[in-house]
């Protein structure tokens, strides 16, 4: 199993795209992207291990589960509420984004509201089934999408229009102080760990440490090629001027042979897969977590309805929230959530590995 | 049971909403294979905006191409567009255009605003070849190519390097164009098309300084340029010297550019060249190796000089199209005092071109 806990992982680092985590390194391009992206990957790489260790001594179990024994009901079922709010959150957004690229690329003449609409019933219906059956899907989701991934990395690097010597213009900007906002971006890369909350009722936690250097070598490798490749095709000055510039980077490549020549189509087809399947997976995750916070089982009590009335309003949530703002303000949302989830994915962490050893001293 | 009978039924809902072209069908669009800007001569409506229009046919033949161009005077492109839209009876659908033609006019008044349309749209493709239009784009746009199969599709085929590697043809696509534009220490340049009756010709390159235009290049120059661009685009070589003339076809061809500032010394710039090749054509026989390796030295020595003089040649107009600047920016950092110096050193530097070339053979015949 420890296999899909790696394909999660994977699948977070690329929805950082659709998150337009490059675009906020970007913005910051001058001042110490590129310090704060060597930063996060120290502090994603050091917290992922953290986390795995604390959680692989509860095999089997979740963290409504670890939490029981742990934590008092008043301070418990607040923190809870409020993690799967911010995993709810994280798929709404996602999904969000991702709604507005298919409006610009692919269906310009159908109502926003209609796409998103569409997508927040596919994740409905995806995020409640079992946890099994999801991590089954995000294995044969990630394994569609790879190749293509890696077809678009071989034809960036291969392109005649692919200037390394943008790359090696923009790097003499990096010893520039850090700043907070790219390193909360780019620690971003590395929080698909942080699905084993749920998960590890699934994933035996112990098997994962085995292969654990592939989180930072995965993670330096995706930030680096993420956040290096659109440079040498735009150019350090006019990257600026794009809000997709990922989008703009693969309409550059040009498919001779194949059945349609803009790549930028495929790129939204593997966004398609991963971001449909990232919402599965965290609105499954919040909704197992807020499950656990009411003490919800459904399956057995017959209470089938909780999921599908919550996720409907979390559901019509998005929608609304997306109607409301404009595609700035929901960039700028983004960019809230972002700052807030490290500290709360730090709090978490250790909340996880401190409390056990009060209890043992207790 | 019941489940799967609820799933036929939401399944074949579904299905309905499956529509395809996005509630506007095929037919009632009109494809626009190619857009021509051009400038007016009207102040108040500088732009004469053209649009190549494909007909659909039922039967798709060489030579059996079908099209209709339309064109409008307004105050910016989108505006023409849109008046455009009330002399046709359908929709237009830009996914299809691939080929933007300008004239020079326009370029020289209007370059910022031009381009921000086209790189705004979401579908106009970011590959999209740009050229330049001589004597106008209309006219470009205008020429129905004999062996044409699709509107457009001439134009297309001959700047794709799967089906045309004419080394005198430099294509340029609309994403790197714009970087070059907003780029210091790199210019763009586009490729001139020149209609003739029933085909073009593409076999010049006109250069930019900085966003304003310069000096064309003439077709020897412009195959010198595609080289030294490695676009992998190949040719012959002819040699002649004295008696002795000959052609080398060109197998593979690499140029490794950069650009030295030694301390104490003058700058200048390392231009190293790898060419494999073969004698294609020779006046003279070849029995021996010493005569086929005094071939390849005489080319050697002739190339460098072509290469060197084209260098001087695109040095005099100021631009910079194989991005020497960003290779000093990548060295010494960017910054605007950098830059400045960089300005100041490039009209002077100076060209230092080694080739190597190697000859494989002489064919079949000594």
């Amino acid at each position: 199993m420890a296999r899909y806990f790696y394909m999660i992982v994977f699948l977070n680092m690329f929805v950082h795209i659709i998150f337009n985590v490059p675009l906020i390194l970007i913005q910051h391009r001058f001042n110490g992207a590129v310090t704060s992206m060597a930063i996060s990957i120290v502090i994603g790489s050091i917290l992922s291990y953290i986390f795995i260790k604390a959680i692989s001594k509860y095999p089997y179990n979740g963290l409504p589960e670890i939490f029981m024994d742990l934590l008092p009901g008043y301070i418990r079922i607040p923190f809870l509420l409020f993690l799967s709010l911010m995993w709810i959150a994280a798929g709404s957004l996602a999904i969000g984004s991702f709604a507005y690229l298919v409006k610009l690329y692919v269906n310009p003449e159908m109502d926003l509201k209609i796409i998103l609409g569409f997508l927040v019933l596919v994740l409905i219906y995806g995020s409640t089934r079992g946890t099994q059956s999801i991590i089954y899907k995000t294995g044969f989701s990630v394994l569609t999408a790879s190749p293509f991934i890696a077809f678009i990395i071989y034809k960036a690097l291969t392109s005649d229009y692919f200037y390394p010597v943008h790359i090696k213009r923009v790097l003499q900007y990096s010893w520039e102080m850090p700043n907070y906002s790219s390193v909360a971006a780019a620690s971003y890369m590395f929080t698909g760990y942080i699905n084993l909350v749920i998960m590890n009722r699934n994933i035996q936690a112990k098997r994962i440490l085995k292969h654990f250097w592939l989180i930072p070598v995965l993670g330096t490798l995706i930030l680096v090629f993420t956040y290096l490749i659109p440079f040498g095709f735009l150019g350090i000055k006019s990257i600026g001027d794009f809000v997709f510039p990922w989008m703009v980077t693969v309409d550059t490549l040009r498919m001779e042979y194949g059945f349609i020549e803009r790549t930028s189509f495929l790129l939204v087809m593997i966004f398609m897969i991963l971001s449909i399947l990232f919402g599965i997976i965290t609105w499954n995750v919040g909704l197992e977590l807020m499950k656990g916070a009411f003490g919800i089982e459904d399956r057995k009590t017959g209470k089938r309805l909780f999921p599908l009335v919550f996720l409907g309003i979390v559901g019509f949530l998005t929608v609304y929230f997306q109607e409301t703002l404009n595609q700035r303000s929901y960039f700028e949302a983004a960019k809230i959530w972002f700052n807030l989830r490290l500290p709360v994915e730090i709090l978490l962490v250790l909340a996880l590995s401190l409390l056990p050893l009060r209890r043992k001293q207790a | 049971m019941n489940r799967k009978v609820a799933l036929v039924c939401t399944f074949a809902v579904l299905v309905g909403l499956l529509t395809g072209c996005a509630y506007k069908d095929i037919d009632k669009r009109f494809f626009v294979t190619s857009i021509g800007v051009d400038y007016s001569k009207n102040p108040q409506k500088p732009y004469h905006v053209s649009l190549k229009l494909a007909i659909p046919s039922p039967q798709v033949q060489p030579g059996k191409t079908n099209f209709q161009v339309i064109s409008e005077n307004a105050d910016s492109i989108a505006e023409a567009v849109r008046v455009m839209k009330s002399k046709v009876d359908k929709d237009f659908d830009f996914g299809h255009c691939r080929v933007l033609v300008f004239n020079k006019a326009i370029l020289r008044k209007h370059q910022a605003e031009v381009l921000n349309w086209f790189m705004r749209r979401r579908d106009i493709q970011g590959i999209a070849y740009m050229a330049l239009g001589e004597p106008t784009a209309e006219k470009v746009i205008r020429v129905k190519a004999k062996s044409e199969r699709l509107p457009s599709n001439a134009i297309i085929l001959s700047f794709d390097e799967t089906s045309n590697d004419s080394p005198y043809i430099i294509p340029e696509i609309l994403n790197d164009f714009y970087m070059r534009l907003r780029e210091e220490g790199i210019d763009p340049y586009l490729p001139v098309i020149q209609p003739l009756k029933d085909t073009y010709v593409i076999n010049k390159v006109v250069l930019f300084k900085g966003s304003r235009l310069s000096k064309e290049l003439n077709r020897d120059e412009t195959r010198i340029l595609n080289e030294l661009l490695n676009t992998g685009r190949r040719g012959q070589i002819n040699v002649k010297q004295g008696e002795n003339e000959f052609f080398v076809n060109v197998e593979s061809f690499n140029t490794k550019t950069k650009v030295v500032i030694p301390r104490n010394k003058k700058p200048y710039v390392n231009v190293h060249i790898k060419i494999d090749g073969y004698i294609e054509s020779s006046d003279k026989k070849i029995y021996h190796n010493y005569e086929l390796l005094e071939d390849q030295r005489l080319a050697s020595e002739v190339i460098s000089k072509r290469v060197k003089s084209t260098l001087e040649t695109i040095q005099k107009t100021g631009s910079d199209p194989l991005g020497l600047g960003l290779r000093y920016q990548a060295k010494h950092g960017v910054s605007e005092k950098n830059v400045k110096k960089w300005n100041k050193i490039y009209p002077h530097i100076h060209f230092k071109v080694k080739t190597d070339l190697k000859l494989r053979g002489t064919g079949i015949m000594y």
